[in-house]
């Protein structure tokens, strides 16, 4: 299990890849090193790996992440009755599964440019590497748009953010988090990423999102939100406080931290009447064929 | 100018034989054929006119009435849209009479080009009910009959909600005469809205017009329906599992008559036991799927199937079905919304009315040790909240009680809402207890999370937005209440304007719910016809 976190930092490495893509990869390395005598015992030891890997970085998408791996790849276990071919048969799917994942990115790219017409003025908020890939598609298409992108404190990843977009030549400003009502009647659209994307349509993503989708309403522009499909979450929060702990903060933080409710959180929840589509791998969709494609994801 | 073509109807005709036979150019005998068409239309129409008006009437008001009010996304069902079509031909027939008459004072050039321009615009709406009617082939087609045929267009209505039509009553008092089921009386002046729904009184139980023996009508049945009139059972799992309980027994006393087999003839003597069921009490959604699963259980038993052996296969069949589909529903939902922390310390919950299932999962959560308090919400004439109220304290869990009418007074200390449902419609919309839809309106004003919980048995392919086309009326002497020793509606018969309403059922729209609570999981309420989509592909 210390291997896997020591492979978990070296996924990280490669800043270009999603955490839970990176979690994904060390749970299939870790199924091949595993020399376990049952197929429970596997899973088992599966999942006090994903335990221990959202132990190390908490957020949404690992945990989704680890249990969609889970899903897909003991959909066919009870098929052999040898288990080294059983073993055999997961891998393949395992690797199966990470290429497809590996696509996404590019899928949800490919689908989300063309809602970005020449002209048009953005919102984003904090760093997210689908909505730059996004960004990137639209800026290689030839059309001209300017951004502007929050500082997204506690950890300033908006400025990163910025920083990568004049990179791609794209004109870019940075914006204070509480001057997000202000910078909202020049734009014409707004486009954030996602941490996770839960039952109802909703999505949790990093803090500050929440107040961006109530302004975007309040001012009729469109709310669209990109992710990728192994971000769909079961989770099914009503409010704010409805949020597991475990996601709200980060890890170190909640093993070190006395008294949680000094903590700021790092995530909010923003709730599907507030989100106008989300681009997926699996298509455009309104919050509510979110949950029919859960339902086929999970059941 | 409509108005115009139907008077000079018996002269055109001639004309247009005339024109037929000389074979003059086909638009114009086109257009004449077409006048001559809307006319036969008409002359049906008037012909049907207590049969298909009423209908058109009640379509017409949702049509119009849906229309200010936020329009699902969803189509209307094959029912409605179907009757649609010839609601548009009357719809813009009178538009183009309405706007003749004003022109008539003063007839300028412009007023003559209108009037023409109205007349096409009819001609053209004829047009295309006839096109619809002459059997075009259509995708979206359903009963596309010729234009004599305008009845079948409309699908089979239920009966209970074509009260005020003659023919259906008529039609209905026949088929219970040829079952022996004695038909129960309408009851009281009926508010118009609602005069094509039955009301019946509780004073008046239909049992009184039974013979004793009955040969017909199985007495456990004759309990349950008389259980069902009197209130003694009501709630909708009670009341489906007291079904199941009563047609089991009739099952354990049923024999084979000779030269007839089990699943055809059972199913037979079922149909006049259900009719007297409904019309004891109109059966809910609930009751209505139970039925369905039994009749197809019976109708699936192999005729080879020797009968103590089916009889036995039957008992287990109801048994496993209240087991699975009630009862560890139930469990598994209050599992799921204690686990997913749906009810967390220091949780303020309210409650409407006594659902069965909310006051189970409640009294689960207590029992893990959750701390909440509930506050019940109660409404007249029927008070059901006082049953929870006692069910919960019983328990031990701390309530405060209010009536509806302190609703907004008490939501700012609400955390949740949770609410029964009487059944979940296909287009997302909750049926439940009248009042609930006013509790998730005032709860969405607060921001107050409101979770409904409902097993999936009750879920229907039904669509409706409101509350008028399909409900319950029950007695309205419910509402007469004796205060301080004066009793104020107490005559209320012999006041000509005066109706009281007593409704029983409303709907809620899915904008309201924030989470639906099923065995299958949580779904938000628009997921409600993909999980029907799932148990029809299972079953």
């Amino acid at each position: 299990i210390d291997n896997s976190i020591s492979l978990l930092d070296q996924m990280k490495k490669d800043p270009d890849m999603a955490s839970a893509v990176a979690a994904i990869r060390t749970l299939l390395e870790f199924l091949k090193r595993d020399k376990g005598e049952t197929i429970l015992g596997l899973r088992e030891s599966l999942t006090s790996a994903t335990d221990c890997l959202t132990g190390v970085d908490s957020s949404v998408a690992v945990s989704s992440g680890g249990e969609l791996f889970l899903r897909f790849i003991s959909l066919t276990s009870l098929e052999h009755q040898d288990l080294s071919r059983c073993k055999k048969v997961m891998e393949e799917r395992g690797e199966l599964f990470l290429e497809k994942i590996s696509m996404s990115r590019t899928k949800v790219a490919k689908l989300c440019h063309t809602f970005i017409k020449d002209g048009a003025k953005i919102l984003t908020h904090s760093y997210s590497r689908v909505v730059l890939r996004v960004l990137e598609k639209a800026a290689a298409e030839k059309k001209r748009f300017s951004v502007y992108v929050t500082e997204s404190q506690p950890d300033a990843a908006g400025q990163h953010m910025a920083e990568a977009l004049r990179k791609l030549n794209v004109p870019v400003t940075v914006v204070l988090d509480a001057a997000v009502g202000y910078v909202l009647e020049k734009v014409d659209l707004v486009i954030v990423g996602a941490e996770g994307v839960v039952e109802s349509g909703g999505i949790i993503n990093k803090i500050g999102t929440y107040q961006m989708a109530l302004c975007s309403k309040a001012h009729n522009k469109p709310f669209y939100v990109v992710a990728e499909s192994f971000k769909f979450v079961r989770l099914y929060p009503l409010n704010q406080q409805d949020v597991p702990d475990k996601f709200k903060y980060k890890a170190d933080t909640l093993k070190t931290a006395k008294n949680l409710s000094e903590e700021h959180p790092i995530i909010d929840y923003t709730p599907p009447s507030l989100i106008t589509l989300l681009f997926t791998d699996l298509g455009v969709l309104t919050p509510s064929a979110v949950s029919d494609e859960l339902i086929k994801l999970y059941l | 100018m409509a108005d115009s073509g139907v008077i000079d109807g018996p002269g055109r005709k001639d004309e247009i034989e005339r024109a037929k036979s000389e074979g003059k150019d086909l638009t114009k005998e086109e257009k004449q054929r077409l006048r001559k068409e809307k006319k036969q239309q008409k002359k049906i129409k008037e012909k049907k006119d207590d049969k298909a008006s009423q209908e058109n009437e009640k379509e017409k008001k949702p049509v119009t009435s849906a229309a200010p009010a936020s329009q699902p996304p969803t189509q209307p069902t094959v029912q409605k849209a179907p009757s649609a079509v010839p609601a548009t031909a009357p719809v813009s027939v009178p538009a183009s009479e309405a706007s003749v008459p004003a022109d008539k004072p003063t007839k300028t050039k412009a007023e003559l080009k209108a009037e023409r321009r109205a007349r096409q615009e009819a001609e053209r709406a004829s047009k295309q009910t006839k096109k619809g009617e002459t059997g075009q082939q259509a995708a979206t087609s359903k009963p596309k009959a010729p234009p004599s045929d305008l009845q079948p267009v409309v699908k089979r209505l239920p009966e209970h909600i074509q009260v005020d039509n003659p023919d259906v009553l008529k039609k209905l008092a026949k088929k219970l005469e040829r079952q022996q089921i004695p038909l129960r009386s309408d009851y009281g002046y009926k508010v118009s809205l609602f005069s094509h729904l039955h009301q019946y009184s509780r004073k008046a139980p239909l049992t009184q017009q039974l013979s004793i023996p009955s040969t017909v009508i199985h007495p456990a049945i004759v309990r349950l329906g008389l259980q069902y009139s009197h209130g003694i059972v009501a709630g909708s799992n009670a009341r489906s599992v007291a079904l199941l309980h009563a047609f089991k027994q009739v099952i354990r006393d049923y024999t084979t008559p000779q030269n007839e087999e089990l699943s055809r003839d059972l199913v037979n003597k079922l149909k006049p036991y259900i009719s007297f069921l409904n019309q004891c009490r109109p059966l809910s959604a609930s009751m209505g799927n139970a039925i369905k699963y039994i009749k197809k259980e019976i109708s699936n038993i192999p005729s080879n199937c020797k009968e103590d052996e089916a009889k036995n296969k039957l008992l287990n069949c109801i048994e496993s079905y209240i087991n699975e589909k009630i009862i560890l529903a139930g469990v598994a939902i209050a599992k799921c919304a204690i686990e997913k922390q749906k009810i967390s310390d220091g949780d303020v919950i309210l409650v409407y009315g006594c659902s069965s299932l909310v006051n189970h999962i409640l009294c689960k959560a207590f029992e893990k040790n959750r701390k909440f308090r509930v506050i019940v919400v109660d409404s007249r004439p029927r008070l059901e909240g006082k049953e929870a109220l006692r069910r919960l304290v019983q328990k031990g869990i701390s309530c405060t009680y209010v009536l509806i009418s302190a609703v907004s007074y008490i939501l700012p200390e609400v955390s949740k809402v949770f609410l029964g449902a009487h059944a979940l419609l296909a287009n997302g919309y909750v049926m439940s207890r009248v009042g609930t839809s006013q509790i998730a309106l005032v709860a969405k004003a607060f921001n107050v999370p409101v979770l409904v919980c409902c097993e999936t048995y009750k879920f229907c392919d039904r669509v409706q937005t409101d509350s008028f086309v399909s409900n319950e009326l029950d007695d309205p002497d419910d509402l007469i209440v004796t205060r301080k020793g004066t009793t104020p509606l107490e005559g209320w018969e012999n006041e000509s304007s005066l109706g009281l309403l007593n409704l029983v059922y409303d709907v809620t729209p899915p904008d309201f719910v924030d989470l639906v609570i099923t065995e299958l999981g949580m779904i938000p309420c628009t997921s409600v016809p993909v999980v029907l989509r799932v148990k029809n592909v299972d079953q």
